[in-house]
């Protein structure tokens, strides 16, 4: 049963131009949408000097101009909103459900994970050992598991438009180390997880989650041409957003590919919601009990 | 126009600040390094401080100018020759339509600057003409300059040929001594190891980048913080759940400690037990390789001050004239 934590953020210097505002030392939907909430607030203050905010799980990052504010004047900022936000009955954001189609178990992530493993290190299949890992019966029932749920972006970056998410669903969640060392590249569009989270490559770029995955659509896009989901960004995530894979076989894959290519593409937002944490930890506490239950049965 | 005959090593169009505002979406700054360096080069050209220039990195370019400019070159010594004859550093210099500039490599510091009267008018991508090669954004084409490429530049203005006093050009040759804070997570190391970050010997590792400076040095000791810690946080003791990073962050990538420049990553899972200051950064700029780098703790109320002196050095009250 997950009791409703207290927020108690901590405001950490971070350089002469930075601060960080953690709000617990452990992840949860509650501590993500305080920081959400907060960045929310500081947004709409639009205080002069204030010039990037940085949502990422369970911290909020400050990038301000300390010739135009001062930190004291930040931090007292932030302790007035972060009372502000102790006081409210439900946390709540208007999170974007996107679909994103997912060719599990594709031939383009292998060639890179049999590259690693002919030049770097040698590895495992990948699926098969996170689902060995994670004590499932095959591939099959992981592919099963994290389509099941939609997933949370907890922060975007590392590098450009690199989502991070959580899985809603207590159910599916996978704890799944990382590379050691990590790849030199990444193909474009795969589907890694690593930790407890779910991350797609935007290009090809170093990393060191485990693949399970594909998708042909763009989640970075400088020409933005790739649909209205992007909402104008060359980016597709924003912190908040909620993710739902929906399983594709290579046809489609190679279709969606085409259609990409030829600027014919384009994703959209599958459903707007008011997503309440109030409910969420409701609907969390009860399946996670199910989820004791059936451990206890066994 | 500005022909490039010659690339040189790895020379980008940057600008000053850079791309800000998209650190929430994992775009970095970019912009020059040795920032400093970069602004006093437009101040002798007659630009405003943050105009489009080149960063020269290492080795140099060989570039033909199509009309008649004033040019500036700052940062790391480079040698520049036009039409074969030596030329001053920190210095406006006046060039003819057709004349040749050699720029040769860098003895000391590692990055020099290059701006141009006018700037260098690319088409700005987000709001910025920086180049952030890994990702192909800005510069042109998102990467670094490519022989046979013209540079367009904007409409000339009037320039007062002016240069920095002698007495005031950086010394390149010395240790880099780099101000640090502490935090945000300087609670996760132990008192060992953090006097092992700050009084340690390190030494810069040739991966060293844009992306990234890799040190070299005495190994760190964590204190309980980084190992009594929820799973998700991650099992090695610089793990945290991802989290923002700061511009100059000393992060902590396993044992290494890795200070992050304005190309580097906007997040990720590993601490930065300490931030250099904004001011020290450009210091960072002209480390070489293989050299030997030091850190010194300083105070927020510090670490302001030394950026408005930074900021200071790096405007027009440094500048004298000089006579044609």
């Amino acid at each position: 049963m997950t009791t409703p934590e207290r927020a108690e953020p901590r405001i950490l210097s971070a350089g002469d131009r930075y601060i960080i505002v953690e709000f617990a030392r452990a992840n949860s939907m509650r501590m993500n949408m305080y920081a959400l909430e907060l960045a929310r607030r500081i947004d709409e203050e639009a205080r002069d000097g204030i010039l990037e905010l940085l949502p990422m799980f369970v911290s909020l990052l400050v990038h301000y101009d300390a010739s135009r504010v001062s930190r004291e004047a930040l931090e007292d900022m932030c302790g007035s909103l972060l009372r502000d936000i102790e006081a409210l009955d439900d946390l709540e954001h208007q999170s974007p459900l996107i679909e994103i189609p997912v060719c599990y178990g594709d031939p383009w992530t292998r060639a890179c994970v049999e590259d690693y493993a002919r030049k770097i290190a040698p590895i495992e299949d990948n699926p098969t050992y996170v689902a060995a890992v994670n004590g499932l019966r095959d591939v099959e029932h992981l592919f099963a598991l994290h389509s099941a749920t939609e997933h949370w972006v907890g922060g975007v970056g590392f590098w450009p438009g690199l989502p991070d998410m959580m899985p809603l669903d207590p159910r599916s969640r996978l704890s799944v180390p990382k590379y050691d060392p990590p790849r030199i590249w990444t193909e474009t569009g795969a589907v890694g997880v690593g930790g407890g989270f779910t991350s797609i490559y935007p290009m090809r770029t170093p990393g060191g989650y485990h693949l399970i995955g594909r998708t042909p659509a763009p989640i970075y896009d400088l020409q933005r041409r790739s649909g209205p989901a992007f909402r104008d960004s060359v980016v597709l995530f924003r912190p908040g957003d909620r993710v739902r894979f929906r399983r594709i076989g290579i046809d489609e894959f190679e279709h969606i590919e085409n259609a990409v290519a030829a600027g014919t593409f384009a994703l959209e937002i599958a459903e707007q919601r008011t997503f309440s944490l109030r409910e969420y930890e409701s609907w969390l506490a009860e399946q996670e009990a199910s989820l004791v239950g059936d451990q206890q049965r066994d | 126009m500005i022909e490039v005959i010659t690339a040189g090593l790895e020379t980008t169009i940057q600008d000053y600040p850079g791309r800000v505002g998209y650190w929430n979406i994992g775009i970095p700054p970019s912009g020059p390094l040795d920032d400093r360096s970069f602004r006093l080069a437009n101040l002798l050209v007659g630009n405003h401080a943050g105009a489009a220039g080149l960063e020269i990195q290492l080795v140099g370019p060989t570039l033909r100018f199509g009309r008649d400019t004033s040019i500036a070159l700052t940062g790391a010594e480079v040698r520049p020759k036009l039409d074969g004859e030596p030329i001053p550093m920190w210095q406006t210099v006046a060039v003819r339509a057709g004349q040749v500039l050699k720029i040769g490599t860098a003895r000391t510091g590692l990055r020099a600057y290059l701006c141009v009267n006018g700037g260098i008018a690319t088409e700005p991508v987000l709001g910025s003409r920086s180049t952030f090669v890994r990702a192909g954004i800005g510069g042109i084409d998102g990467g670094a300059l490519v022989a046979g490429q013209h540079l367009p530049i904007g409409p000339p203005t009037s320039v007062s040929p002016q240069a920095v006093p002698r007495d005031l050009v950086p010394d390149l040759s010395a240790t880099v001594k780099l101000e640090v804070l502490a935090g945000p997570h300087d609670d996760w190391l132990d008192e060992d190891g953090r006097n092992a970050l700050l009084h340690g010997e390190w030494t810069v590792q040739a991966q060293s980048d844009r992306t990234g400076y890799r040190l070299a040095g005495p190994p760190l000791s964590f204190s309980p913080r980084a190992y009594d810690k929820t799973p998700e946080n991650g099992v090695d003791p610089s793990n945290v759940i991802n989290t923002g990073y700061p511009i100059g962050g000393v992060n902590i990538c396993g044992g290494t400690p890795i200070i992050l420049p304005v190309d580097g990553p906007s997040e990720g899972g590993f601490i930065n037990p300490f931030t250099v200051a904004s001011g020290a950064l450009w210091k960072l700029g002209q480390a070489r390789p293989g050299s030997s780098l030091r850190f010194t703790l300083v105070s927020l109320g510090d670490a302001v001050q030394l950026r408005q002196e930074s900021d200071r050095f790096a405007s027009e009250g440094t500048l004298e004239p000089v006579s044609r």
